[in-house]
């Protein structure tokens, strides 16, 4: 029964939590995300965590796992894979590169070159990999943890514009806090280890995702996350002063899609059947912050797309 | 869209919300209906007959307004929407409601869910006081408007009539006075005259206070009887220079070597030039030939004659009667002079005084006159008085007398006549051993001092208002003005 999987999310949600300590935001918009069947792009300095949760992911709900860490020398063909010839027989046969798993962790993407990283992006879009003329469908689900650095900007690509609109989610990874930075300490520089519980399969994230799109959204609700989006657009009437004066390019309606989606997600996970403003607000800064795209005035005023949202947040009424 | 089974614990709530938007909308129509009340109540000041529409207007307005909050009356889903916000149910009401025919898993969930959700709060009622607040200010608002309109507007109205019945009388006492211009013959006589009426008819466009006209018209009557006397005068010293001229230019011209008879002509001259007004060209010429009438040759006696036949002042005697009579001014002339005797102490007593109304007519037929006296003093007296005339035909003047009594606590007495401002006196040196005396205290027994007091009055005041109608001088300065006149006006200002 397809609503039993509801009743699994919460303790996914847990069993993620013993594996990870803190960072509950990180995990519940990157589930979110996942079950929404969208990429997330986590932004933050090396050793937050990433990397463990995106294992432990992979690990409780029991699908393929790969890991990709992207260089300056990384090719096309060492994600997507190749046609190599077997030995003693006269035909190329493709072989699969580290993209074909249900979730991949490109570790560090902004360092590969663009003709690198649009090739994952472009299997990010198709849910497909095309080598010398042959198509070969990824597995599904297919889901991509990007992370970048946003220190090291010596001999990095960042990613353009039509390529960060891909990913579902920019979630920003904070500190640990004191608290949780002593339980970090005390589970990981111990003896014991911490035995993850697969809990779903790659099917059941599916049949989530499929009862997901069915969450009913009220047309207020709608409309609400539909003034959102608009008002990150610099000439609409919605726009706030600070997208007036800060903002060159707005959300596309990707955005909105990416909003209603993993809304009805927020809700399934929060145990309700129907969207509501609450859930709308809290995925439109994860949803929105990697599609705005502001303009110098903004740089040099230290203005960031963050502090945009917040005041369209505040300034669009409900209803 | 029917509500949903599952809200069936909210159907209380709801109802209580139905009620909210209609207490607020009925303070909508109640203030709508208050204020075209209210604006049908002020229009009616100069348009009396919206009066009985006022009721009728005001209860359709009340219909339109319960009619406009039925078609406006929120939806099942609007009221979800609400009950959201005031149930803190995350959107769950207003999901449900619109989806409310709706099939499938997620829907039923919702359903289960949602029921459970309220299992666990009791649904409340809360007042939306903000929906309240306009209605409630503008009802307020209405009804202080609706309290001044019928407040205010009867003396509105009353104002408005009191301003029309001013224009009124100034459009009537102007007409009044253009008829007897009109009226007038083209006469030497006459050009000075004309000219005063001129001005008196403008100033007659100018009054603001009702009593002003009675004054306004005795001037004219006066002017009128003024003009008489003056042609009366002439007409006698006409008559008699013309019984010494009765002879052909030259002879005249011969006989006025005569010392004695140039004396006699000279003095006919003279008396002429005098009576005649002495803007007109032919009084100064009368006074130099009076001067020597033995110099003057046949060609002037000649030129002396022309002029004298152009003049008639019988018939312009004449002619001004008509006038007056014409205007209706005749015969029934406006005040007379009133005495009366009385209680002196200021503000107390009663006295009895008789009046004597007099009325000058001209033309024939009788007259009667009324006369009102008042006099102003330490205290405050007046007295009425009526009286009959009778004119004499012919000469067309007549005379009334009349006596009546009035009530008054002080005497109206000729030293009332005079303005002495505030509490000062006005100090007049004697001769002699009498010293000092004070204008007051010398009245009472010099009658005469103030007896030309009336025609000075009439041009005195005459002067004043016209320049106050030249002039840019603020209303309430030229009202203290006109007040002032009324108060030293020979008969108490009325």
């Amino acid at each position: 029964m397809d609503l039993q999987l509801i009743d699994k999310l919460g303790r996914v949600k847990e069993e993620i939590g013993r594996a990870m300590v803190g960072q509950q935001e990180v995990v519940d918009l990157t589930l979110t995300a996942l079950l929404a069947g969208g990429h997330v792009l986590l932004e933050g300095v090396p050793g937050l965590g990433k990397t463990l949760l995106a294992r432990t992911l992979a690990q409780v709900l029991d699908i393929s796992y790969n890991r990709i860490q992207f260089t300056p020398d990384l090719m096309p063909s060492d994600i997507t894979g190749t046609n190599l010839i077997r030995a003693g027989r006269d035909e190329f046969e493709f072989h699969p590169g580290p993209v074909f798993a249900s979730l991949v962790l490109a570790d560090e993407i902004n360092r590969a070159t663009p003709k690198t990283q649009s090739a994952l992006l472009e299997s990010m879009q198709e849910g497909r990999v095309t080598v010398f003329g042959e198509t070969h469908d990824l597995p599904r689900p297919f889901f991509v943890i990007a992370t970048q650095n946003p220190l090291e900007m010596e001999g990095t690509y960042p990613l353009p514009e039509a390529q960060l609109d891909r990913f579902l989610f920019k979630v920003l990874v904070p500190y640990p806090s004191l608290e949780e930075l002593r339980e970090i300490v005390t589970l990981t520089t111990g003896t014991s280890q911490v035995e993850i519980q697969p809990l779903m399969t790659g099917p059941e994230i599916l049949a989530v995702n499929r009862l997901a799109r069915e969450v009913p959204v009220a047309e207020k609700v709608l409309e609400y996350a539909l003034k959102i989006l608009v008002a990150t657009h610099p000439g609409n009437a919605l726009a706030t002063p600070g997208v007036r004066q800060y903002v060159q390019v707005g959300a596309s309606p990707r955005g909105i899609q990416s909003i209603i989606l993993s809304a009805r997600v927020t809700a399934l996970l929060a145990g309700r059947f129907n969207v509501s403003f609450a859930d709308i607000e809290k995925v439109s800064l994860p949803a929105l912050r990697h599609r705005l795209f502001l303009n110098f005035e903004a740089q040099g005023s230290g203005i960031s797309p963050d502090a945009i949202i917040a005041e369209i947040l505040a300034g669009t009424e409900r209803g | 869209m029917p509500w949903p089974q599952e809200l069936r614990m909210l159907k209380k709530v709801r109802h209580h919300c139905r009620i909210e938007y209609w207490l607020a909308g009925l303070l909508f129509a109640g203030a709508a209906a208050m204020l075209i009340y209210a604006l049908l109540t002020f229009l009616a000041a100069p348009f009396s007959w919206l009066l009985p529409w006022r009721l009728p207007a005001a209860l359709m307005t009340a219909g339109a307004g319960v009619a406009a909050i039925w078609r406006t009356l929120p939806g099942d889903v609007e009221i979800a929407r609400r009950l959201d916000r005031d149930l803190a149910s995350q959107e769950r009401v207003q999901t449900l409601v619109e989806n409310s025919g709706g099939q499938g898993v997620i829907l039923q969930e919702l359903r289960r869910e949602t029921k459970t959700f309220f299992s666990r709060r009791q649904p409340k009622y809360r007042l939306d006081k903000k929906r309240f607040i306009p209605p409630a200010l503008l009802t307020g608002a209405a009804a202080v408007i609706l309290i001044l309109s019928i407040v205010f507007t009867p003396r509105l109205a009353q104002s408005l009539a009191l301003r029309q019945e001013l224009l009124e009388q100034q459009q009537e006492a102007a007409e009044k006075i253009e008829e007897i211009i009109q009226l007038l013959p083209e006469n030497p006589l006459g050009e000075e005259l004309a000219a005063e009426l001129e001005a008196l008819k403008e100033e007659a466009l100018r009054l603001t206070e009702p009593s002003e006209f009675e004054t306004l018209l005795r001037e004219t009557l006066e002017l009128l009887e003024a003009g008489g006397e003056q042609a009366e005068a002439v007409e006698s010293a006409l008559a008699e220079l013309l019984a010494s001229m009765e002879m052909s230019p030259e002879e005249l011209a011969q006989a006025a070597a005569d010392p004695e008879f140039a004396e006699q002509l000279a003095e006919a001259l003279n008396n002429l030039a005098q009576a005649l007004p002495q803007n007109i060209s032919l009084a100064e010429t009368l006074g130099k030939l009076a001067e020597n009438p033995s110099a003057a040759d046949a060609g002037q006696w000649q030129q002396v004659q022309e002029q004298l036949a152009g003049l008639d002042p019988a018939a312009f005697r004449e002619s001004l009667s008509k006038a007056a009579q014409a205007a209706g001014l005749t015969g029934n002339r406006p005040g007379g002079q009133g005495s009366g005797s009385g209680n002196s102490e200021p503000g107390s007593g009663e006295g009895q005084g008789s009046g004597n109304g007099e009325g000058q007519g001209s033309g024939n037929g009788e007259g009667q006159g009324s006369g009102n006296g008042e006099g102003q003093g330490p205290g405050n007296g007046q007295g009425q008085g009526s009286g009959s005339g009778q004119g004499q035909g012919g000469q067309g003047s007549g005379q009334g007398q009349g006596a009546g009594a009035g009530t008054g606590s002080a005497v109206p007495s000729p030293s009332q006549y005079v303005y002495i401002p505030g509490e000062g006196e006005v100090i007049l040196a004697g001769k002699g051993e009498a010293g000092e005396y004070t204008l007051r205290e010398l009245l009472p027994n010099n009658p005469g001092l103030v007896d030309d007091y009336a025609d000075f009055f009439s041009g005195y005041r005459r002067q004043a208002l016209s320049t106050l109608g030249r002039s840019q001088i603020p209303r309430p300065l030229a009202d203290y003005v006109r007040s002032y006149f009324e108060a030293i006006a020979p008969q108490g200002g009325k």
